[in-house]
């Protein structure tokens, strides 16, 4: 087993109707209905893992795994006349990413804190196609419980660096004493292709700690840098 | 090739020279003490320090116990208070889960307690100087002792079966461990306030309330008649708080041996310590955050324009609207447990728009907080006003005492070991504690008392002090779940109840701590005392 793998519950959806009640297992403990304290239409439906008929700690199980099958890099070199092109891409295939800002982001379950505006899309009885439970005041909520509503695919093809440059003709510098000039223009991080809905699917570790690789709790997004430039050779 | 021997040569004997020079290195130069920090080996060298080595156990172990959890557990979820604040009102519609934040570091708090009490007992004597007399080395692992069997005391009462540590080095390499049984817990939490009970000092609480603070041999009988009590081992728990009762270590403040105090001078900073004090967590202002109290903050008044706290929210927690009523007029705790609207309070200082003025509680649509219509009064006692205060930390934390217990509690503590279970009583000695409690209040004294009466009595002397839960906890489960139901845990304006279930008496474990250690929801197995 590899290091770092997310432990958490298995979720089935939202409680959308009475039926779906019928022989559910109890969720930790809680009898069914309206209060806080009680499961509901609009709750987290988990999965009962060990078949006991009951949802508890005891039916966690790893739901992601923050390591990628494979990573890589390339390079791509164009020239044309007088132009240059350099491309750098590189990516990661296969790891997963435990979105908690997302999870604090779409939380409805306090009154002080901003949340995403897809928060209030929340589960109502007008809005029942949603995949965000009903609001609950409390931080003592199980719809908050780690799960795999917050793993997300981590893979992502980024182009990190392109730079385009220009050789000015030689004939125009050449009575200036120069033997070349080159003015070029780079970015870093240009765009970042992936199916990730936080800021940047390169995370790292979660404080350096090796245990909580691709734990997304609020990561300050990698900048993207322009430069120009000129090279001037006598 | 002569070059290269040469060279390898030269090598030979530079390792060689270096290797004689390393080894004629002694363990004095290389195991030098540090001269810019404290080392375990040298320190506890004078008494002074020796005593020092529980200070902490006065208030940073038990900081994140008290911060929030004990209050959103014993008071929210007894009814007493109530909250719509997402971090502490789980317990208002017992909807707790092993998740919330609160009861993880709540727990991890009273497990510091064991971890710390642990190591003094265990290696303390070790690495005492020979300069430390052995009565205070005995006092210093008395605390210990006294610490981790109240620390024992509230784990087996919020979370029943519980792992019994005595020493934390004994399961680094193996820290899979099995809860134990309740009746073992209790039993440790005994021999704890036994031996604590044989270690600690013997004296007698005067008015100089600067010395009164550390536990003493009293201090720990008065905690294991309540620990008998709660195991309705009466007899014993009688015989115990006869001891501290006959021993006049305590005192009633406006009690009949000190007139001139009352009850409300029981919740005010210069009277930390008083003579009525058993054991209470010492809060202070150090600028670190996690040494001071937060009650004059959570509890009081913050409104917008009258503040009773120097921090710029509060009134977290209110009163219940159940325990408005609790209260006849006469009884003078009423105004001191709870600020009604239209209630003056001279010596609290409080913030009024930008002018600062005794405190008058605005009208009831007016208190804000939770919307009870009244605040806590109990541990709120004001804006930073010089020496009636004391000192506010950065987080507008203060360093007002929190009882874990007083004297009165032990006196009903004592009335309820003469009841011994029975149907009423009119035993004088009984009823001479009983009334003592009443009296103060400024009660006529009862001529015979039901369990009731002192479960009601409990409830009104302790209220807010995180008592009242832990009672409903001792009687039996049916009678408190139609006490818990029956109460109005909404607001001023909605009223709203709940219904508690048998398994919302005792708390989920910490969901982090399930993950680390499984075997904490396998059943308990029985503890072998050594």
């Amino acid at each position: 087993m590899p290091i770092g793998m997310f432990w958490g519950f298995k979720t089935d959806g939202l409680f959308t109707s009475d039926e779906q009640f019928v022989d559910a297992p109890v969720q930790f403990g809680q009898g069914f209905g309206p209060v806080p304290g009680q499961t509901y239409l609009g709750d987290v439906k988990y999965v009962d893992i060990n078949d006991d008929g009951e949802i508890n700690d005891l039916d966690r199980t790893f739901i992601g795994n923050p390591h990628p099958d494979f990573t890589f890099g390339f390079t791509n070199n164009f020239r044309y006349k007088n132009f240059d092109l350099s491309v750098f891409c590189q990516g990661s295939v296969g790891n997963d990413i435990l979105n908690l800002t997302y999870r604090n982001g779409i939380a409805n379950n306090t009154l002080w804190q901003n949340m995403f505006v897809e928060a209030a899309n929340f589960y109502s009885a007008d809005n029942t196609n949603t995949n965000i439970p009903r609001p609950i005041n409390s931080l003592s909520n199980p719809n908050q419980e780690i799960s795999d509503r917050y793993v997300e695919d981590g893979s992502y093809l980024r182009i990190q660096n392109l730079t385009l440059g220009y050789n000015l003709p030689s004939a125009s510098i050449s009575k200036l004493k120069i033997s070349r000039v080159r003015i070029y223009g780079s970015v870093q991080n240009l765009y970042t292709f992936t199916k990730y809905s936080g800021y940047d699917p390169e995370i790292g570790s979660f404080n350096q700690n090796v245990l909580l690789s691709n734990v997304d709790n609020g990561r300050y997004p990698t900048p993207r840098t322009y430069s120009l430039g000129v090279n001037i050779e006598f | 090739m002569n070059s290269i021997y040469s060279l390898k040569s030269k090598f030979f004997s530079a390792l060689l020279l270096s290797a004689l020079l390393l080894s004629s290195c002694n363990d004095d130069f290389t195991n030098r003490p540090p001269e810019d920090s404290i080392a375990l080996e040298s320190f506890y060298a004078t008494n002074e320090q020796v005593a020092k080595a529980t200070n902490a156990m006065y208030n940073r172990t038990w900081f994140y116990f008290h911060n929030k959890f004990f209050f959103a557990i014993a008071e929210v979820g007894s009814g007493n208070m109530m909250s719509y604040s997402p971090d502490v009102n789980a317990m208002r519609n017992f909807s707790i889960t092993g998740s919330d934040g609160e009861l993880l570091v709540g727990w991890q708090s009273l497990w510091a307690n064991v971890a710390q009490a642990n190591s003094i007992i265990n290696y303390l004597e070790a690495r005492v100087g020979s300069g430390v007399s052995p009565e205070v080395l005995q006092n210093t692992v008395g605390e210990a002792y006294f610490m981790r069997a109240t620390a024992y005391f509230y784990l087996v009462r919020l979370w029943g079966a519980v792992p019994i540590i005595e020493n934390n080095v004994d399961y680094v390499n193996d820290p899979l461990i099995n809860t134990n049984r309740v009746e073992d817990v209790y039993t440790l939490i005994e021999r704890d306030y036994l031996t604590a009970i044989e270690k600690l000092y013997d004296r007698v609480r005067s008015g100089n309330y600067a010395e009164n603070a550390k536990v003493t041999k009293g201090s720990a009988k008065s905690m294991l008649a309540k620990v008998y009590l709660y195991q309705k081992k009466y007899a014993e728990a009688r015989a115990m708080a006869e001891d501290v009762i006959s021993s006049g270590e305590f005192k009633l403040l406006g009690g009949a041996q000190l007139p001139n105090k009352s009850f409300a001078d029981l919740f005010t900073f210069p009277n930390n310590n008083n003579e009525e004090s058993i054991f209470a967590l010492q809060w202070k202002n150090v600028g670190v955050y996690g040494n001071a109290s937060n009650c004059n903050t959570q509890f009081g008044i913050s409104n917008g324009t009258v503040s009773t706290s120097n921090a710029s929210y509060g009134g977290v927690f209110g009163p219940s609207q159940d325990i408005l009523s609790l209260y006849t007029t006469e009884d003078l705790r009423r105004r001191e447990t709870i600020m009604f609207p239209g209630a003056v309070y001279p010596n609290v200082l409080a913030k009024i728009g930008s002018d600062f003025g005794p405190l008058v509680v605005p009208p009831a649509d007016q208190i804000g907080g939770q919307n009870a219509g009244a605040a806590i009064k109990k541990y709120c006692i004001g804006i930073v006003n010089g020496n009636a205060t004391g000192s506010a930390d950065p987080w507008a934390m203060m360093e007002n005492n929190t009882y874990i217990m007083r004297y009165a509690e032990l006196l009903l503590i004592h009335a309820e070991a003469i009841l011994a279970g029975g149907g009423s009583t009119s035993d004088a000695s009984a009823l001479s504690s009983f009334n003592a409690v009443r009296t103060r209040a400024g009660l006529s004294p009862a001529t015979s008392i039901t369990f009731n009466d002192i479960f009601v009595e409990r409830r009104k002397e302790l209220a807010f002090e995180g008592d009242y839960w832990f009672d409903l906890g001792r009687i039996p489960r049916a009678q408190a779940i139609a006490i818990m139901s029956a109460q109005n845990r909404g607001d001023r304006v909605t009223a709203q109840s709940f219904t508690p279930e048998e398994s919302d008496f005792i708390l989920p474990y910490p969901t982090n701590d399930v993950a680390k250690n499984p075997k904490l929801t396998e059943p308990p197995v029985p503890y072998t005392f050594n």
